[in-house]
């Protein structure tokens, strides 16, 4: 915004040209291999797999496969993936990890923000959390869980992502927390709220749209985790990126089934960009800008 | 404010957060540590036999080639994907910043790869790039050229990892710059150019100075998750061919999970923490200025 009023004066259309060809290279260079995945995933895969175009069948046969849904002419189930319950397990994993770390987060966000709590040094700390190697939690987690008879249930990756998850949502609240004037908790607690029900009833309203898109990305980060699903679960409790990688292993090349499998999975991601723009910035940058 | 801060509600409210903490973090890294004092081998199925050996796995760090292979296959990793994802993203955003239509819409659009899990990355360029199966092996073979192997031939495999995450989270750096421009002073600007000085001249002498404490973080912050890389690696290369992308956290991986030396696997965990740590130091001692 700044830089365009002084700029425009001296912009020459070959310049905006340039502009101009360097995103749409871009725009191509980000939407081809999501494109060509979704074009795979309804593809009918038959002999040769070339891309020519008047060889290709439409379907949607490597979706009701992987949901154990295609069956042959004699009615038998053509495959047996689990695929079905993988996904139940990613939304229940990572529904129950939003929630603990939306609770959690925003109270301790709270408590950061409004009693300064710790001062910047407990803040700063908190986050440092997030940026922890996964691996190094990854490898005693696994021998507790092991220990505990816990390996391969949801338990054991709603337990591991609040590594990453309660430190993230905790940081990023208590920034969306700052952002809430003090002003309407004041005057209710003169109108006689305690200091709790000020918490409930001004200042999560107040910042709800901030929580939710807390809530949207600490989800994404559960429904997108690899290492910890991998290393934790195996067929039962397994998610969707560990089921999706697994395909390539166990059934050779199943590129339909493959790319139906990432479809699903990525569309989730990509609806919430488009909606949560505006916060991306502030929940994904970790007050590297001041705004 | 006047008003009495009860100490119950101050401490009470942010205990269960630090409780959590102190269970599913501390506790495990405390744990980690014990454990890389241990000989702790899984090899026999349903028994874990734990024996003491002190400093052994720490000692075997300096004999293990492995170890200095993969740490230089992390940097070469890093220093390659951070740098170009940086001029990438700052290209991007400074093209973006000076107004361009459907700026929301594009925005969003160059934005999607960062939100995409890594191992959806991963094996769409897994496909993309496949010897018998990828659309861009079939247009090579169209124009009559051989098939590239893209993720096997040693000259090409780091580079294909390289550009899988430039794809990734190029758009990152995109939205900390964009984020970083669109926030500096106008007035530096409007000085600039009054006193003549040229586009190139305010880029470097003006942009670029008000910048630099969003580009140092920025790339701290990818150097960190650089670092951490493991669902690429595993998704495209597996750290091959031979070991030319094992990256660390590849080989921390094999070295619990394949061979069930979690002992080992721990000590050399601790490694990698303290680089982390150091990086994630200068980054929080940046954050702590603005």
């Amino acid at each position: 915004m700044v830089a365009r009023s002084h700029r425009k004066s001296g912009a020459s259309a070959r310049s905006r040209g340039l502009a101009y060809t360097i995103l749409s290279l871009a725009i191509v260079w980000v939407l081809f291999p999501i494109v060509v995945m979704i074009f795979n995933s309804f593809r009918e895969v038959r002999g040769t797999y070339a891309y020519d175009l008047s060889h290709i069948i439409p379907t949607f046969r490597n979706y009701l496969s992987l949901f154990g849904l295609a069956y042959e002419e004699s009615g038998v189930i053509v495959t047996k993936y689990s695929f079905a319950s993988n996904f139940i397990n990613s939304i229940v994993v990572s529904s129950i990890s939003t929630v603990i770390a939306i609770v959690l987060g925003s109270l301790a966000a709270y408590s950061l923000s409004r009693f300064k709590t710790g001062g910047d040094t407990l803040r700063f700390d908190i986050l440092s959390f997030r940026m922890f190697p996964p691996i190094a939690s990854a490898i005693p987690i696994f021998v507790l869980m092991k220990y505990a008879n816990l390996l391969n249930t949801w338990w054991a990756l709603v337990f591991a992502y609040n590594t990453f998850n309660v430190p993230f949502a905790t940081y990023v609240l208590a920034g969306f927390f700052d952002e809430v004037s003090t002003e309407f908790e004041e005057s209710a607690m003169v109108d006689g709220c305690s200091r709790l029900q000020a918490f409930t009833k001004v200042t999560i309203p107040m910042a709800i749209n901030g929580i939710i898109a807390a809530a949207v990305l600490v989800f994404l980060l559960s429904w997108n985790e690899f290492l910890f699903a991998f290393l934790l679960t195996a067929a039962e409790a397994a998610t969707i990126p560990v089921a999706a990688t697994a395909l390539i292993t166990h059934t050779g090349v199943k590129i339909g089934e493959v790319s139906a499998a990432i479809t699903v999975m990525i569309i989730p991601t990509l609806i919430a960009v488009f909606v949560l723009q505006k916060f991306l910035v502030k929940g994904l940058t970790f007050g590297a800008v001041k705004g | 404010m006047t008003r009495k801060r009860p100490a119950l509600l101050k401490y009470g409210m942010i205990a269960p957060a630090l409780i959590v903490i102190l269970v599913v973090v501390i506790y495990p890294l405390i744990y980690s540590l014990y454990l890389s004092f241990n000989q702790l081998l899984l090899t026999t199925p349903g028994k874990t036999q734990m024996k003491w050996i002190g400093l052994g796995n720490y000692a075997d760090i300096l004999h293990d080639n492995l170890v200095y292979i993969s740490l230089r296959n992390t940097a070469i990793f890093t220093i390659g994907s951070v740098t170009v994802e940086f001029l990438l993203g700052l290209l991007l955003a400074l093209i973006v910043n000076r107004g361009i239509r459907f700026q929301r819409t594009i925005t969003s659009i160059l934005l999607m790869p960062m939100m995409v899990a890594s191992v959806a990355a991963g094996l769409m360029w897994r496909y993309l790039l496949h010897e018998q199966l990828g659309i861009l092996n079939y247009m090579v073979q169209a124009m009559g050229f051989a098939a590239v192997n893209f993720r096997s031939d040693p000259h090409l495999a780091m580079p294909t990892v390289i550009a899988c995450d430039v794809w990734q989270w190029t758009p990152f750096m995109f939205l900390l710059m964009l984020a970083g421009l669109q926030s500096l002073p106008r007035a530096p600007f409007e000085a600039a150019t009054i006193d003549g000085a040229s586009s190139f001249q305010i880029f470097r002498h003006v942009t670029l100075q008000l910048m630099k404490p969003v580009i140092l973080i920025a790339l701290l912050l990818r150097t960190i998750d650089a670092i951490k890389t493991f669902d690429i690696v595993y998704t495209l290369t597996r750290g091959g061919p031979g070991t030319i992308t094992e990256v660390i956290t590849y080989y921390i991986y094999r070295l619990g999970f394949w061979f069930y030396n979690l002992g080992k696997a721990s000590a050399y965990s601790y490694v990698l923490l303290v680089i982390i740590s150091v990086l994630c130091y200068i980054m929080i001692r940046q954050l702590r200025r603005r």
